[in-house]
């Protein structure tokens, strides 16, 4: 046979069969079932086995840094799931898998169960984001569903009263893996929610593997969080782990400390928050009376200040007088309340009061037409009269300068 | 006996009368009424900020309990 140009040599067969595998997107990442056979652990730390079933074996390798991630140690018979990318190694021609996970057998069946039993709540509308419910801004108690033993409910502790020490906890303890905790995951909610003192539920359990965290994914705790009257937070596990509960719960929090800090406000935030808008409160007072100070003087041109004293605000004392002589009739409870409301009423009328604007350091200037309002009001010159809140002055203007000249 | 507000509610509620109050254009009279209700508002939502329930309380299904030693292992 002649020696063809356009024949390959080995490496580029096998190179080329590479590249063609690893531009496949299903080869590139898979999982395949098999049973174990011919496991050997090498010295350096990596895994080779094969794979077969009844009619068909395949090699593969699992390297170190992806083997140190198994839960379990992995043996000849044995039935797993790996993951894994399929190629070919060139050197040897040899096609193979690139093992990065594996894990034993019938926990697929576990996947198909979640899956299954996801699909059928959505398919109800279980996990319609209608149906979520807000979180209280500002929960007063946190009612927390987890083990009384685990590092869950340590954690929440310990957030929740960093954020805010008076917070009240309260704890229904259940188990949270193994035989029987899903129905007293279950219980422990009804009896949150029995109790009803806690404005927001804490629902879940720190991390583990895919068995331990089981029973989050039971249909009996998505149906009990479902039914909750208090908004639910879930937390299971880590962040990567989703469990059922997480789709149904009104918020789905990573870990349990952030499911703390989803419910518990930090309280010195709020109080600046409280004490911010108070402020405001004191401000608006006063700049309101300052605008209706220049309506009624705009009125009342030639009327001394105290006018629109006599005039508004005169009656109303009148009023509270007489709304005083009927509470002293009243009886003694209704009496301090009124009187409380009464003082807080007298308290907003003296600060209203225009007069009061003068104790506060402004003060007024008159001229010959009444009230000067305007640096355009007076000509040099011109006599003036100031008015303080204790006592007059007269002056005489030496030099006016409009504003923005 | 009022309903007890919630915190969200009552900041949003003083927010409301602040801004009124700020734009200066309510009557004296309506200025009195905000005002005082402002009162009522900072009461609730200080005594809400201040309420205080330190404890953890273990609802078991026969009763409820402290939490053991308040220490966990």
């Amino acid at each position: 046979m002649q020696n063809n140009a356009a024949a390959l040599s080995v490496s580029e067969l096998n190179e080329y069969a590479r590249r063609l595998m690893a531009g496949d997107p299903l080869l590139r990442s898979l999982e395949v079932n098999g049973e174990i056979s011919g496991y050997k652990n090498h010295y350096s730390g990596h895994r080779y086995f094969s794979l077969k079933d009844d009619a068909a074996r395949v090699q593969c390798v699992m390297f170190r840094q992806h083997a140190v991630g198994l839960d379990f140690q992995p043996a000849d018979g044995m039935r797993v799931t790996v993951r894994a990318s399929a190629s070919i190694f060139p050197r040897d021609g040899a096609f193979q898998l690139y093992v990065t996970g594996m894990r034993k057998a019938g926990q697929g069946d576990l996947f198909a169960q979640f899956e299954r039993l996801k699909q059928k709540l959505m398919a109800e509308g279980l996990f319609d984001p209608a149906r979520k419910r807000d979180i209280p801004a500002m929960p007063r108690r946190i009612g927390i569903a987890t083990s009384e033993t685990g590092a869950a409910l340590r954690d929440i502790i310990h957030v929740a009263r960093r954020r805010n020490p008076g917070i009240g906890l309260i704890l229904a303890p259940c188990a949270v893996q193994g035989e029987g905790a899903a129905q007293e995951i279950v219980r422990a909610i009804e009896r949150l929610n029995r109790n009803g003192e806690s404005d927001v539920l804490l629902v879940g359990r720190g991390g583990g593997s895919i068995e331990d965290l089981w029973a989050f994914n039971e249909e009996c705790v998505a149906r009990a969080i479902a039914a909750s009257r208090i908004p639910v937070i879930s937390c299971v596990g880590h962040e990567i782990d989703f469990s059922i509960a997480d789709f149904v719960a009104d918020l789905r929090a990573p870990t349990p400390s952030a499911a703390a800090e989803l419910a518990v406000p930090v309280i010195s935030q709020k109080r600046e928050s409280l004490e911010h808008m108070l402020s405001r409160l004191a401000g608006a007072l006063a700049a309101g009376q300052q605008v209706r100070r220049l309506k009624l003087e705009g009125l009342s041109s030639a009327g001394p200040l105290a006018a629109p004293d006599r005039l508004l605000l005169e009656p109303r004392r009148q009023d509270l007088r007489q709304l005083d002589e009927r509470l002293r009739a009243a009886m003694p409870g209704v009496l301090q309340r009124e009187r409380n409301r009464l003082n807080a009423l007298d308290a907003s009328l003296r600060a209203l009061n225009p007069a009061s604007v003068l104790d506060r350091g402004y003060a007024m200037v008159r001229g010959k037409r009444g009230i000067v309002d305007r640096a355009a009001g007076v000509s040099p010159r011109d006599s003036v009269r100031i008015v303080f809140s204790d006592g007059e002055v007269d002056a005489e203007i030496t030099g006016v300068q409009p504003m923005g000249e | 006996m009022k309903k007890k507000i919630n915190f969200e509610q009552g900041m949003q509620e003083l927010e409301q009368l602040v801004q009124m109050l700020e734009s200066g254009q309510i009557s004296l009279e309506d200025s009195f009424k905000a005002y005082e209700r402002a009162v009522e508002l900072r009461d609730s939502l200080k005594q809400l900020l201040d309420e205080s329930d330190r404890r953890i309380r273990v609802l078991t299904d026969s009763g409820e309990r402290p939490l053991e030693g308040e220490k966990a292992e």
